[in-house]
């Protein structure tokens, strides 16, 4: 006997995919005209479609503003999104674990440490604070797995993880107490996290790149699947889950690692996307995987637009408002799961 | 057809766990493995599934050593029930049984559906098919993850291949009715579908009354092996479990003991 509403696996997962995409469309839209310039919309939309309104004294202003400044930066904001959502969905698998995120092997600390350490012994600069920061988070990573690794399971990279923050946080601690006044600045804005590097030229160098490893990342849905039943179980449903280990954390290092190190720290959105979906749609990754990342994705672009103007014409570290908006919204969401 | 583990040696954090134990299951058997907590059984059922490789002896699949063959080949030839399985995290009863089928990627939505649709009312939980796990109560779980196995062991079968089941107490929270539908279901399929079953259990009765072989574990070794009236008398069972027992007729199923433990 067929239960009674059989189909579930029908039109529901494409209908909420194709209601996030539309509502990023229109978050990419509020955050491309509004800003230290106001851009109207109808003007935008000329603009998209290379009619640019030369009967108006802004036109090539507008112009410029939406097609050097803000399309890159809504660009990057979303890509940021996906990356940070899909990363920490894939924490979340491997360490079964609905409050994991990559930052948990070291990824974030070891970035902060090579940003911190270019900003206060080399001088700074985005081309010294950015690749070393990409460094310091795979060098962090690197020793946490291979401190971790004798122990089974994940438990032993999770402690090797803890012990490497720890590290990384009492250097970067020492440094902070080295810096001067003006290091210190860079040093906590560059903490806070930024999109205000975003260009076309970032654009080209990491796009294509987190792209292709995003595209990547939801190929393994099975694999995420299975982990979730324990390490033994997928072993059982044929996965060699060593080797599954080692790929998934690579992935994740080479996903988060290039992202910390362009925009710095930006928290929450790895931990919330994921476990907003997981609350609302189920664990099945799946469908767990593309809707985390729109949703990482819309609250990324939010979150820079209101980081813009809030506080207009000067602006907010991003990471300041994902956590000032995600922080009480994950505690709604706590609260209303418990009476439920 | 058959997955043997051959004079196997095993220790494990210095004491030794299995020595010198031979056991198999050949296709369309099943094989109760009884033995006191801490006997070994679930090593010896892990040593079946490839999760450990034995110090000394040798564990061979139709012939073939264990250990030459890769994970994803093996998943498709044996299916292993565990006794602890992960937290249950917000997946559907249906995405669950799915798993099944994940070593057979050649399988079309419509046949893993299939396959799903059978297992899930084989093991009696097809009316939960759209719930969610975690709202499930600890025996429904169980059975869920029967499916989930009844679906990797019947998914994609060629003809007379031989695919093996492994069971570590399966039976642990199921209320009676259930234990013996579930192990009723593992003689059925092992006699229908040529599956070789395993099953780890403590209810040396429901031993008795499902299976066509059975494996006394005591002291890191086999006590006594062979058929439920071969195996089940008095001395064998009182050296495995230190507990006075008699043995019976079973009054409604002929040909198989009743153990009564004083």
């Amino acid at each position: 006997m067929p239960p009674p509403h059989a189909p579930e696996t029908g039109h529901r997962p494409l209908r909420v995919l194709g209601l996030l995409a539309g509502l990023l469309l229109l978050l990419a839209f509020l955050s491309l005209s509004s800003g230290a310039v106001g851009i109207p919309l109808k003007a935008l939309l000329q603009i998209a479609y290379g009619a640019i309104p030369s009967n108006h004294d802004d036109a090539q202003l507008w112009r410029s503003v939406l097609l050097d400044v803000r399309l890159p930066r809504v660009l990057f904001a979303m890509l940021a999104g996906i990356v940070l959502a899909l990363a920490g969905a894939l924490a979340q698998a491997l360490f079964r674990n609905p409050l994991a995120e990559p930052g948990l092997v070291g990824i974030t600390a070891g970035g902060a440490l090579g940003a911190v350490t270019a900003i206060v012994l080399l001088g700074g600069g985005f081309l010294l604070v950015a690749p070393l920061a990409f460094a310091g988070s795979l060098l962090a990573l690197a020793a946490a797995y291979h401190l971790g690794r004798h122990q089974p399971g994940v438990a032993g990279l999770l402690l090797a993880g803890i012990a490497v923050n720890a590290l990384c946080a009492s250097l970067i601690g020492l440094l902070t107490y080295l810096a001067d006044d003006s290091q210190l600045r860079s040093i906590t804005f560059w903490s806070m996290g930024s999109l205000a590097n975003a260009s076309w030229h970032e654009l080209s160098l990491l796009g294509p790149w987190l792209l292709v490893l995003s595209l990547l990342a939801l190929r393994y849905w099975r694999a995420l699947n299975a982990l979730l039943l324990g390490e033994r179980a997928a072993g059982h449903l044929g996965f060699p889950v060593k080797a599954l280990r080692r790929k998934l954390i690579l992935l994740m290092a080479l996903m988060v690692g290039p992202l910390v190190a362009a925009t710095g720290g930006i928290g929450f959105v790895g931990l919330v996307a994921p476990h907003l979906v997981r609350m609302a749609l189920g664990a099945d990754h799946r469908l767990l995987l593309p809707t985390a990342a729109l949703t990482g994705a819309c609250a990324l672009v939010a979150a820079d637009w209101l980081a813009r103007i809030v506080v207009m014409p000067a602006e907010l570290p991003i990471g300041i408002v994902t956590g000032l908006v995600g922080g009480p919204f994950f505690i709604y969401l706590l609260l209303k799961g418990r009476g439920a | 057809m058959s997955l043997i583990a051959h004079d196997i040696h095993l220790q494990r954090h210095g004491k030794i766990v299995l020595a010198g134990v031979s056991c198999g299951i050949a296709s369309g058997e099943v094989l109760g493995i009884l033995g006191a907590n801490g006997a070994g059984k679930s090593t010896l059922l892990a040593l079946l599934a490839g999760d450990l490789a034995p110090q000394a002896g040798s564990v061979a699949l139709d012939g073939k050593p264990l250990a030459g063959v890769d994970n994803a080949a093996l998943a498709r030839r044996r299916a292993v029930l565990s006794q602890q399985l992960g937290p249950a995290f917000n997946l559907s009863v249906q995405d669950i049984a799915a798993m099944g089928a994940y070593p057979f990627p050649e399988l079309a939505p419509q046949q893993v559906g299939q396959v799903c649709r059978d297992a899930l009312a084989m093991a009696e939980v097809a009316h939960l098919a759209q719930r969610r796990y975690p709202e499930l109560s600890g025996g429904e779980q169980q059975r869920v993850q029967f499916a989930r196995v009844l679906v990797q062991a019947l998914a994609a079968r060629q003809p007379g291949e031989a695919r093996y089941l492994l069971l570590d107490e399966p039976t642990a929270s199921l209320d009676p009715r259930h234990q013996h539908g579930l192990l009723a279901l593992a003689a059925r399929l092992a006699h229908d579908a040529g599956l070789g079953i395993a099953v780890v259990l403590h209810d040396v009765n429901l031993a008795a009354c499902w299976c066509t072989r059975i494996a006394l574990l005591a002291n890191a070794s086999i006590v006594a092996s062979g058929t439920p009236t071969e195996v089940l008398q008095a001395g064998h069972l009182e050296a495995t479990y230190r507990q006075p027992c008699t043995i019976h007729p079973h009054p409604t199923r002929p040909g198989r003991p009743l153990v009564l433990f004083a």
